[in-house]
């Protein structure tokens, strides 16, 4: 596609691709981002990158990893962007959501927190709690639980050292389950019955 | 690979955010995609990047570009060497009103500050390097609070 002048009008294949990883691209870009009208320029930006390659794309297995890889690469790079120049300060920051987060908690019966919900119910919840924390710890989580990157990595991407990683991880996972697990407020808006951890 | 205990709160996480559904993408993006290389397409193709440019343009660009800059660099080594433009620039840029003048200040300027501040105790110095100091480093700290302040304030989504 790169070297052929492009129609008007894209390849069916391209709309039938494009259906087919809209959601996941969108999504990537969202838990990044955290907003929707930022994430769905984002899935614009990578889509549009996709039309340029679609030759290769469309017979490739991997084509579904590119994107994401793709998706993810723009969203860190749309937040680097705008805070770069806050980066020595947010060493410094401490926020609520951090503050909360004290030692390891056991959860009682975690094996039923989620019994009775709808996956998408499930995402609902999960994904507004994620929204709650603040971005240098929802970021680094979501690229640990989404998109599997190892600390190392993250720690890279995100150009900070790998100790500030890890404790980010482990205080953005520990403010997750509080949020889904204590929040009384929380729990009341979903339903849920938070338990006393 | 080890899993982590269900019960902890790593545990817990792993669970909640395990195979969570895919959002549902904004109807109007597949719109938005299409108009957007429909609008692209129409450009012609001197707007869009060098990797789009057609292979036979991209080529005649680069040879071009190579002759033009053989061209340039054989230019400027005949009109030196064969006029003695060299040295001619040298006198034009001696003869010129004002340079040396420039020149003599400048060199006036320096000694002047040279003598200056040999002229100043050292101990004054020091109290002026350590004041520069603590207004940086107060200058740093009111910058830490302030964002502080205003990202504790600021919404996370």
């Amino acid at each position: 596609m790169q070297n052929q002048p492009p129609g008007l009008s894209p390849p069916a294949d391209f709309t039938t691709f494009m259906r087919n990883y809209q959601d996941m691209v969108f999504t990537t870009a969202w838990r990044l981002v955290g907003v929707e009208a930022q994430a769905e320029d984002i899935a614009q930006e990578v889509f549009l990158k996709a039309y340029e390659r679609f030759e290769m794309l469309a017979v490739s297995p991997a084509a579904g990893g590119w994107l994401k890889t793709v998706a993810t690469n723009l969203s860190l790079n749309h937040l680097q962007r705008y805070r770069k120049r806050w980066r020595f300060f947010s060493e410094f920051a401490r926020t609520d959501a951090e503050g909360e987060a004290g030692p390891d908690f056991e959860i009682a019966a975690p094996e039923t927190f989620f019994v009775g919900l709808e996956a998408e119910d499930r995402r609902r919840i999960v994904e507004e709690a994620l929204a709650r924390l603040p971005e240098h710890q929802r970021v680094p989580l979501v690229l640990f639980h989404f998109d599997e990157l190892a600390y190392d990595e993250i720690a890279r991407r995100l150009g900070v050292s790998l100790a500030k990683v890890k404790t980010d991880i482990l205080r953005g996972r520990t403010a997750l389950a509080r949020i889904l697990t204590c929040d009384p407020a929380f729990g009341s808006k979903f339903g849920l019955n938070p338990s006393s951890a | 690979m080890n899993f982590p205990a269900p019960n902890t709160v790593e545990g817990f996480v792993e669970r909640a955010l395990r195979a969570l559904p895919d959002r549902a993408a904004p109807g109007a993006l597949e719109a938005r995609v299409l108009a957007e290389i429909g609008r692209r397409a129409v450009r012609p193709w001197w707007t869009k990047s060098f990797a789009q440019w057609p292979v036979v343009v991209r080529a005649g660009f680069l040879v071009v570009s190579v002759v033009a800059a053989a061209v340039l660099a054989v230019g400027a080594i005949a009109f030196g060497t064969e006029f003695g433009a060299w040295s001619v620039a040298g006198q034009i840029v001696g003869r010129l009103p004002g340079v040396e003048a420039v020149r003599e200040f400048a060199v006036a300027l320096g000694s002047a500050a040279i003598a200056v501040a040999r002229s100043i105790p050292p101990l004054w110095l020091d109290l002026a390097v350590a004041a520069l100091g603590g207004a940086y480093a107060l200058l740093i700290a009111l910058g830490a609070a302030t964002y502080r302040t205003l990202s504790s304030a600021r919404p996370t989504a």
